[in-house]
């Protein structure tokens, strides 16, 4: 398949802006085009061939290497295509995107699909912090799509956010799901503290024990007929729900009352 | 959720400190504004205002509180939000509020006063703002007093450390609209906490510059933002000798601001206090330095490049 | 105030030397109705800043095929100051999504939307032919604050409003009976905030609100009071303004701001105020008649007609345009109603000695019958008062809607089959609320220019600017 590779030569000095590094503009331009794409080094404008050695044109498709933990705003508002990343990126990888996927082999910075409406992102290592998060001030964070972080990710996952699914393999920080309004946070390995705070509706559903907010109250415990399809649902991104009555059940709580509001948090009870 | 120091003074009967040594650290803060002021709504002044102090330990601002409630360290967040849930008749397990290092009497003791109270202020210190959760825990104490005013009048207001902090946020916004952490790189303020607030720039070794003005982050920041400052060329802007200058590459000595400078400092209300220089210095003000700066750049060649006057869509 | 690096310098004409003082601007059509020039293809010459019959020498500005026509002057808007310092500091998501103003050698950066940052407000201003606005609400202990603001509002001119029917010493002496003494408070309040003229916002009301009340009744004492009333408060300051001789008469933001059934209220205040010169700010959101929200309907034209009657006064519209805003004003009562109607964000600021801001951002929605309701009122008021020269366009920014988008508003008043097509997008229910469908005034027709009569408060102001 028509590719565009990106090769980062060494890590830009201080930080680089690429939010054309996108396949809805690499798409529709020649190699020459590319290569004249303004990046901001800093306050200066520079071209992406300041930076990137850059093979092939015209394709949704782009392959970037190097460190590029210093590049932010990659694939920003991406509607379509695949991005894949070997090696680290910066911030804001994602962010307001509206489809295609991107997967990361390496680590990912904060803002990772920040606001992001539709499409898939997927880091292979860690992320930071705010993963599908609301920018200051924003009264919605991510409204859709599907993050799946393999490693630990930082502070406030998925913070403000309305539909979609967030996955962390690892360990999260503190407030997971701050102020949630709906969707989906998988924790595979547990969370620190305050997770759930504020949350008006959605569900966290973690398979570790969680130290949870005084203002949760517990309310039975269950297999949810829903998590099955969820299951499913995941199993094709490598994800592994345990739903089965017999490996376990789910423990429930309703908050936070604080708000008042109806979120959920489910919390793994292997069977003995 | 804000008012000025006058109405407290003139009108708050119920106050509340949190997070805070008032009596050691804004030790003016009793007797000008929050505490000993007798008023036309408030006659009898101590008399007539309850004072409640929230804070992990036993400070010397005990003794003139009528109320201490000692939250378990760390559980600030949760004690707000318990008491967000309260003021709505929300239940909440005896044995939940007990994690919060305080009982359910002294709670509901608490909400009953809040409630009763004609005009509520909640001042919060860096004991809040500048534990773990951060901002989280300033913007729990600010939603618990809008939720507050659904039952009487309440307010919240930080207790600003040293030097004219609130001036400097006053002025970023309204000529950037931000308060602090702004980026001009693209040649119009971006905001984001985080990512362009100065401490997480500096850690992260975003830049290659620096320009410090009337700060020492030298005696404040962590290591590894100490440790770029060294590694790029700083300036720094200063009538002291600091931290920061003794690591400097460059140091100008300027003449103090409100001493020897006039201008304005903003109180922590936000009220403009016009400062009329008491001595004269030999040295420049800060702001003549960094005119004399910026003229001298204005020489230089220009870097911006073709950019357009606007842009209708942002970054 | 040390005017700060962006206002240019020697900017007033009789700083400017040699040819500079000299300006020809060619080819331009030119509309002044105060002049009877309507539509004219001329050249006009500038000297010292005044039109004269011809110059020579100096710069020349070829104006083919543009419309020259008198600047604009905004009398009521919120463009600096703590209130609106403290909405920037709200709406950092609006900030994201509006227009940016990319710094040039010439020009600052800035940020446009809900609440411009002032570098912004000015060109943003200037952008539409604007050359004055005036700051309506500054309470006289941050004034300071006020004019740093607008000292970084460049090119335009700039006036301010001191704060003053809650003013608690104010009340006292007038409780008091001590006229005289208010008198001078008043005076002294002009001067000490470097003031134009007075604005009074709900007049009892704030002072009520800083106990969690209002003041409802016009003609009930002021909580904590005994007699004195709303209506005595705006009343005595009417009286006050005229007698100390101040060129903008008492800026009255009358009580229950938005309230159904708050026209009687507007009306008995008209009638207070008979005998002096008032200036009612804001009128479309003292216009609604009905007893709550459900029967709300918008008495325009009966405040139209009493106001055509009554040549004491002058107003601004405060129209509504639909989309998204930031409300602030010193009402706060009236802004805690909007955050419990809207449950959106809600910031609060009270200031000792005078005044109380609420800040609430919110939307107006055209499938919202009141606010098409608001929508309609606004444009009646601008549409059905005859004087013209008497009312103004205003959207008290940024409550009704950004200033920055009054060339819609205009276009709404020069054309019928416009507002016709605007209307349709309002909900059926709206039928017998509103006068609007039957009016098919188009402003422009020339003898009734809006714009125009914006030109004399201009002269005004700019007097009171060089003394
Ligand atoms: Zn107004």
């Amino acid at each position: 398949m028509n590719k565009i590779k990106l090769t980062l030569r060494e890590k830009p000095v201080v930080v680089l802006e690429a939010e054309v590094i996108s396949p809805d503009l690499f798409v529709e331009q020649s190699n020459e085009e590319i290569r004249a794409s303004v990046v901001y080094h800093g306050k200066r404008q520079k071209r992406i061939d300041d930076f990137f050695d850059v093979e092939g044109e015209r394709s949704d498709c782009i392959e970037i290497h190097g460190d590029l933990n210093r590049v932010r705003h990659v694939g920003r508002a991406m509607t379509r295509g695949e991005v894949t990343i070997h090696g680290d990126v910066g911030m804001h990888l994602g962010a307001l995107m509206k489809g295609g996927t991107i997967e990361v082999h390496g680590n990912a910075g904060d803002w990772v699909g920040g606001e992001m409406k539709k499409g898939k992102i997927h880091i292979h290592g860690d992320a930071g912090q705010q993963v599908g998060a609301a920018y200051r001030g924003s009264i919605l964070g991510m409204q859709g799509g599907t993050i799946v972080v393999d490693g630990n990710a930082g502070i406030e996952v998925g913070m403000r956010m309305r539909r979609g699914i967030i996955v962390i393999g690892g360990t999260a920080r503190d407030f997971v799901g701050l102020q949630m309004k709906g969707g989906t946070i998988l924790l595979c390995g547990g969370a620190e503290i305050r997770t759930g705070a504020w949350m008006q509706r959605g569900t966290i559903i973690s398979l570790k024990e969680l130290a949870l907010m005084p203002t949760f109250a517990e309310s039975g415990a269950y297999n949810p007929t829903f998590l099955n399809v969820y299951s499913q649902h995941l199993q094709a991104l490598g994800v592994q729900l345990p739903y089965a009555e017999a490996d376990g059940r789910y423990r429930r709580y309703s908050g936070d009352r604080g708000v008042p509001g109806k979120g959920e948090i489910l919390i793994w009870e292997p069977a003995v | 959720m804000t008012c000025t120091l006058g109405e407290v003074k003139n009108r708050a009967d119920f106050i509340v400190y949190w997070g805070g040594n008032p009596a050691e650290c804004h030790p003016r803060h009793f007797t000008k504004y929050a505490l000993m002021p007798k008023s036309q709504f408030l006659p009898r002044g101590r008399k007539d205002r309850t004072m409640v102090l929230v804070d992990i330990r036993e400070t010397k601002s005990v003794k003139a509180s009528d109320v201490f409630l000692q939250v378990r360290p760390g559980k600030d967040f949760e004690l707000i939000t318990v008491l967000r849930a309260m003021i709505k008749d929300q239940p909440i397990s005896e044995a939940q509020i007990a994690e919060t290092g305080l009982s359910v009497e002294q709670l509901q003791d608490f909400v009953a006063r809040m409630k009763a109270a004609r005009f509520g202020v909640f001042f919060f210190g860096m004991g809040l703002s500048m534990t773990r959760g951060k901002h989280m825990n300033s913007a729990a104490l600010l939603t618990l007093a809008a939720e507050m005013n659904a039952f009487t009048k309440f307010v919240a207001m930080p207790m600003r450390g040293h030097g004219n902090v609130t001036g400097a946020d006053v002025i970023m916004r309204w000529q950037t609209g931000y308060p602090f952490g702004i980026s001009f790189n693209r040649g119009y303020p971006r905001y984001n906490p985080g990512e362009f607030s100065t401490v997480d720039v500096l850690v992260r070794g975003d830049t290659d510059c620096a320009f410090i003005i009337g700060a020492d982050p030298g005696a404040t920041m962590p290591k590894p933002a100490i440790e770029h400052l060294k590694r790029v060329p700083t300036i720094v802007l200063d009538p002291h000798v600091t931290h920061t200058s003794k690591m400097a590459r460059v140091h100008i000595t300027t003449a103090p601001a409100g001493i020897s400078a006039p201008g304005t400092a903003y109180r922590m209300d936000e009220i403009p206090l016009p400062l009329r220089p008491a001595l004269e210095s030999p040295y420049p003000s800060d702001e003549e330095v960094v005119r004399r700066i910026k003229e001298t750049i204005l020489k230089k060649p220009d870097w911006m490049g073709e950019r357009p006057q606007m842009l209708t869509t942002q970054v | 105030m040390r005017p700060r690096g962006c206002v240019p310098r020697g900017w007033q004409s009789e700083n400017l030397k040699g040819p500079d003082r000299m300006l020809r601007i060619t080819g331009g059509t030119v509309y002044d109705p105060a002049n009877g020039i309507n539509g004219e293809v001329r050249d006009l010459d500038v000297e010292d800043g005044k039109f004269v019959s011809s110059v020579t020498g100096g710069r020349t500005i070829d104006a083919t095929g543009l419309v020259i026509f008198p600047e604009g002057v905004d009398v009521h808007t919120h463009v600096a100051g703590g209130s609106i310092n403290f909405a920037r500091a709200m709406t950092p998501e609006d900030h994201r999504r509006t227009q940016a103003f990319i710094r040039s050698q010439t020009r600052r950066s800035g940020l446009g939307g809900m609440a411009p940052t002032t570098f912004a407000t000015g060109y943003l201003y200037a952008g539409m032919g604007f050359t004055t606005v005036n700051e309506a609400a500054v309470p006289v202990l941050s004034a300071p604050h006020t004019h740093e603001e607008i000292a970084d509002i460049p090119i335009v001119d700039k006036s301010c409003l001191v704060l003053m029917a809650n003013n608690e010493i104010m009340l006292d002496l007038l409780e008091a009976g001590e006229y005289e003494r208010a008198k001078r408070m008043v005076a002294w309040h002009v001067w000490a905030a470097k003031a134009y003229g007075v604005k009074a916002v709900n007049p009892g009301g704030v002072a009520a609100w800083k106990w969690g009340k209002d003041a409802k009744q016009r003609s009930e004492p002021v909580e904590g009071y005994k007699n004195t009333t709303p209506g005595s408060i705006a009343a005595s300051l009417a009286k006050i303004i005229d007698e100390l001789g101040l060129p903008h008469p008492i800026h009255l933001h009358c009580n229950n701001l938005g309230a159904p059934g708050n026209v009687s209220t507007t009306l008995e205040t008209m009638k207070h105020l008979e005998g002096h010169r008032a200036h009612l700010a804001h009128l479309q959101y003292h216009a609604c008649g009905g007893d709550d929200w459900h029967a709300m309907k918008f008495e325009a034209a009966q405040l139209a007609e009493y106001f055509n009657a009554h040549p004491n006064m002058t107003t601004d519209a405060g129209a509504v345009l639909f989309g998204d805003t930031v409300t602030i004003t010193a009402d706060g009562p009236w802004q805690h109603l909007l955050y419990k109607l809207t449950g959106r964000k809600w910031g609060n600021l009270d200031v000792e000695n005078e005044t109380g801001c609420g800040i609430v951002p919110s939307s107006y929605r055209p499938s919202n019958l009141v606010n098409a309701v608001q929508w309609a009122t606004g444009l009646e008021l601008l549409l059905l008062i005859d004087d013209a020269w008497r009312v103004f366009l205003s959207t008290d920014h940024p409550n009704g809607a950004c200033f920055w988008r009054y060339p819609e508003i205009i276009q709404l008043l020069m054309c019928a089959d416009y507002r016709k097509e605007c209307m349709a997008q309002l909900p059926p229910e709206i039928k017998n609320r509103i006068t609007l469908p039957e009016i098919d005034r188009e402003c422009m027709s020339f003898e009734n220019c809006p714009v125009e009569m914006e030109r004399i408060e201009r002269a005004e102001i700019q007097q009171c600017i060089a003394a």
